[in-house]
């Protein structure tokens, strides 16, 4: 369990989601804490089933059941404990305490209603406003995302990517959520517009005072947007910490890997340190630390239990068991 | 959505059996396909046996009007009964499973053999070559099908082949039409492109990549069309072009015995009822066969 | 004339749609040496998969030469371009869609073995796939698994082993590594490049993430909306980058490093249509430099010494 902060808007203890399917149990994730603090971003960087996504899913009760089961855990949001709400409560919780952006804005939108009727009918529900106000907020709320407002009669198809991701931004932020979750925001986008878009994230993020979680496996973008990192391996946060701490004294040996494994923009052509292997099927999870059967630094006991916290700082751990020893160093 | 990556085959130790080992497995363990495949299998083998297992001039064609329209069970010698010139209906059931599946069976395998062709040409290359075959087989089909069967008959002369190919010719379009369907989706895949990267011809290309990837369309084609084929073949029947009287043939038997449903109903259930559990039989094969064929559904 | 592998000049490859022709490829020149590679970079929609697709002649160039060993490729007959195309093979961006679902590894990398019968027997076609397989790094118990039951970096090692199938001279690598997750696309550049040394393959390189082709290049060719706009050596390209969008792209690269301190070079918009495009500098409309040369006419590709070409109105 985190520490707890007077200002946290986010707390997740203890979460445990499977996916039971007929092939047998996904573990998408295992006993994952996370706490976000007001005003603060927090990276969660994984690869491809890591269990990222479903983490953010969690958090929203979107995770699709079946197959989806959560198995334990605590969500509170903004005070409310998630998972004793109803359904009905909850309509009300998305959009209005938190909202999620998605990979791919072309999904997100529907696309026999204009972008501007999407923005207000989100203000409609949550705020109770009517017609007229609702769709003078929604231009403005353009406006905010440097959307031209007389577009907002237009259909989502005559918008090119970034706009539409911007128009879902637009809808997410209609109603200042608490928390905005984004996962892979920018992956569908070209790289110069990924940094208009994150630019105007980030101003947004700054001037309504959000909590964001940002779900990418790109550690350049964390390295620009977040205050917190969050390193995600087989459903668990196997090391987390402050930015600096994450990027400039790295403990874990799979975080460390993710770094190698990077073509550095500025340095040489050698060959790069790729991580050995794959990670494991989530239906066949490994008895000790996830990442063992990859680990240059594996040991006996590795295999042999989940590995606990180890606290560097108040805000930096990591799960890995080699940090028993006290003189070990990556 | 974070995705459970199942059936990841580094987890799983199996896999040294060969293709057809695996699809024959796959086959095997649906248990309807099974029961199609039993199903079908006895037709045919009444179908060939045919000759054997009645004799035609004593018992397919023996007239007796004393015998005429008696009930299943009445007369020992006659176990479903006769029609109304005293003729034994199980041994013109018999006879009659040779001619309908032959026919059905044939016409649909003219009419998709020549419908793939066109089909896959026409989607494949497209442009030119696409618009010119698809006008074509607009116009055979703005020819109504019965029509172009009757004359097809008329010209060639009534008789079995003649049957099957007219038949044929009624669902050559419709069955272009649905492979060229299938060929566009396959086509815009990058495995296609990246045939012809590696040197493929256009016909290798055809028959290696884009035809086993319609297989599922053209197997239940074949099998939906089975049925059309045997019911088309009565009605020609019934005008006297294809299969002649006496002989006997299930589309044929259950339209004769229309004029008699009330008192002798069982004269058309029983060709009726040939006709359904083929067309089930065929239905349930053809999808067994089709899932087994795609490695992607397996269980 | 110096014997290049490969000499595309004025490649030009437009296509009549109902709006207009698209200019993808507008007036593309470059070479390559043996067992070099050339980067190609740019955004979406900027041409470089279809200069890729029109150099191994999978479209037909609309204008314009690739003489690849002297040959004028796009003059070959299709018989003759099918003999060609065992010297030049293709690796494809989406490890999914390009390999036949119903196809198992072992079928998948015997297709161009199959196409040009290099084989006379099974066994020997066997032994080969075999042989391919452990080059590329896929375990031998994979050979009758199927693509859908394999991660996308297995799967794209048999995207490689069959371009390796018939010893080819060039690949043209389209996103190789972009569908994959950073620790197993570390693995894929780093066989790429094993695989180079060893055969003195020539690569063309296209992607949109320059730090991948900073990792893997000789040359780096930047293009917008069709044309080649900067190229110059990798390192010269990095170090010294001349034209505006080239500058704007790499700064526009999220840095994993806290301390990076990159000025962000602003782009107005986005990349417009490449359809019926006027002739001036494409990227003007965007640009934060532009003055009126640069909407009067199209920029030639320039010579600024080192190998440094730019086509920029500015210099």
């Amino acid at each position: 369990m985190d520490k707890h902060y007077d200002d946290e808007v986010l707390r997740v203890e203890d979460l445990t989601v499977y996916y039971e399917t007929d092939e047998g149990t996904a573990k998408a994730v295992n006993n994952l804490d996370l706490v976000v603090r007001k005003g603060k971003t927090v990276g969660l960087v994984g690869e491809t089933g890591s269990g990222k996504t479903t983490t953010a899913l969690s958090i929203l009760r979107l995770v699709p059941d079946p197959p989806g089961v959560i198995k334990s855990g605590k969500v509170i949001l903004d005070g409310m404990d998630i998972y004793s709400l109803t359904e009905g409560e909850m309509d009300m919780v998305r959009g209005y305490h938190a909202s999620m952006i998605f990979q791919d804005p072309m999904t997100a939108l529907n696309p026999v209603m204009t972008v501007g009727d999407q923005i207000a009918e989100t203000l409609r529900i949550h705020e109770g406003l009517d017609k007229k106000a609702s769709w003078e907020k929604a231009e403005e709320m353009l406006k905010v995302v440097g959307i031209p407002p007389e577009r907002a009669k237009e259909f989502p198809h005559q918008f090119s990517g970034g706009m539409k991701q911007r128009v879902v931004i637009a809808i997410a932020l209609a109603c200042s959520p608490k928390l905005m979750i984004a996962d892979e925001p920018t992956t569908a986008l070209d790289v110069t517009i990924q940094a208009q878009v994150l630019r105007e994230m980030k101003e947004l993020r700054d001037k309504y005072e959000m909590s964001m979680i940002m779900i990418t496996h790109d550690l350049g973008i964390i390295a620009q947007m977040c205050d917190e990192v969050a390193v995600i391996y087989a459903g668990r946060i196997i090391e987390f910490g402050e930015l600096r701490e994450i990027f400039k004294d790295t403990k874990h040996p799979y975080t460390q890997g993710l770094f190698d494994s990077l073509p550095k923009i500025n340095d040489g052509r050698d060959m790069l340190q790729p991580i050995p292997g794959l990670m494991p099927d989530p239906m066949e999870l490994p008895e000790g630390c996830a990442f063992a059967p990859r680990c240059k630094y594996a040991t006996e006991k590795c295999n042999q239990g989940i590995p606990p916290k180890h606290y560097f700082s108040d805000s930096h751990y990591v799960a890995c068991w080699r940090y028993d020893e006290p003189e070990f160093k990556l | 959505m974070s995705k459970k990556k199942k059936n990841q085959a580094q987890s799983t130790g199996r896999k040294n059996i060969s293709k057809g080992q695996d699809i024959r497995r796959r086959f095997m363990r649906n248990r309807n396909s099974v029961i199609g495949l039993v199903l079908t299998a006895i037709f045919v083998f009444v179908a060939l046996a045919a000759p054997i297992l009645v004799d035609y001039d004593t018992q397919v064609i023996q007239q007796s009007i004393p015998d005429r329209l008696l009930q299943p069970g009445e007369n020992p010698e006659h176990p479903l009964g006769t029609d109304e010139i005293g003729r034994d209906v199980m041994a013109r059931l018999i006879y009659a499973a040779k001619m309908s599946l032959s026919i059905g069976a044939m016409s649909v395998v003219i009419a998709i053999a020549i419908g793939v062709f066109i089909g896959s040409v026409a989607g494949y290359f497209g442009g030119k070559v696409d618009t010119v075959l698809m006008r074509l087989m607009e116009v055979l089909d703005g020819v109504p099908s019965f029509l172009m069967a009757l004359t097809i008959c008329a010209a060639l002369g009534a008789s079995v082949y003649t049957l099957m190919i007219a038949i044929a010719v009624g669902s050559i379009a419709a069955q272009s039409r649905m492979v060229r369907s299938a060929v566009l989706t396959v086509k815009n895949n990058e495995y296609v492109e990246a045939a012809k990267a590696m040197g493929a011809t256009d016909m290798q290309i055809i028959f290696y990549h884009i035809i086993p990837n319609c297989v599922g369309t053209i197997i239940v084609q074949f099998s939906v069309k089975i049925a059309g084929g045997i019911l088309s073949a009565s009605s020609l029947s019934f005008l006297g072009l294809g299969v002649q009287p006496p002989d006997p043939e299930w589309g044929a038997m259950l339209s004769g015995g229309r004029t008699y449903m009330l008192d002798n109903p069982t004269l058309t259930l029983f060709p009726g009822l040939c006709i359904m559990i083929v067309i089930l039989a065929l239905n349930m094969l053809g999808d067994g066969l089709r899932d087994s064929l795609d490695p992607r559904l397996k269980g | 004339m110096s014997e290049h592998l490969l000499e595309v000049n004025h490649l030009k490859k437009y296509f009549k749609t109902g709006k207009g022709t698209v200019q993808a490829v507008d007036d593309v020149s470059f070479t390559l040496d043996a067992g070099k590679t050339l980067g190609l970079v740019g955004e979406s929609g900027c041409g470089k998969s279809t200069t890729g697709r029109t150099v191994l002649r999978l479209l037909e160039p609309t204008d314009g030469q690739v003489i690849f060993e002297g040959k004028d490729i796009a003059k070959l007959s299709a018989r003759e371009m099918r003999h060609m195309r065992k010297d030049m093979q293709m690796i494809f961006q989406d490890p999914f869609s390009s390999l036949n679902p119903r196809k198992t590894v072992e079928e998948l990398i015997a297709e161009p073995l199959k196409w040009f019968k290099v084989h006379k027997t099974k066994a020997e076609t066997k032994a080969h796939v075999a042989k391919l397989m452990e080059t590329v790094g896929l375990a031998p118990r994979l050979a009758n698994v199927y693509p859908h039951e394999l991660d996308g970096g297995r799967r794209q090692r048999i995207g490689i082993a069959r371009a390796l199938a018939l010893d080819p001279k060039l690949i043209v690598c389209d996103e190789p590594v972009s569908a994959l997750d950073v620790s197993i696309q570390a693995q894929v550049l780093n066989l790429l490049k094993e695989l180079q040394r060893e055969y003195n393959i020539a690569y063309i390189f296209i992607t949109h993430d320059l730090s991948v082709v900073n990792h893997f290049s000789d040359d780096i060719a930047v293009m917008y909306l069709g044309q080649i706009v900067e190229k110059a050596p990798a390192k010269e390209l990095f170090t010294n980058p001349v034209h505006p969008y080239t500058k704007a792209l790499l700064s526009a690269i999220p840095i994993p490093d806290p301390d990076a301190q990159v000025e962000q070079i602003p782009l107005k918009g986005e990349i417009s249509s490449p359809i019926n495009m006027a002739r001036d500098c494409h990227f003007a409309a965007r640009c934060p430099y532009a003055t009126e040369a640069c909407h009067a006419s199209t920029p030639e590709l320039v010579n600024r010494g080192n190998e440094h070409f730019v086509a920029c109105h500015l210099f």
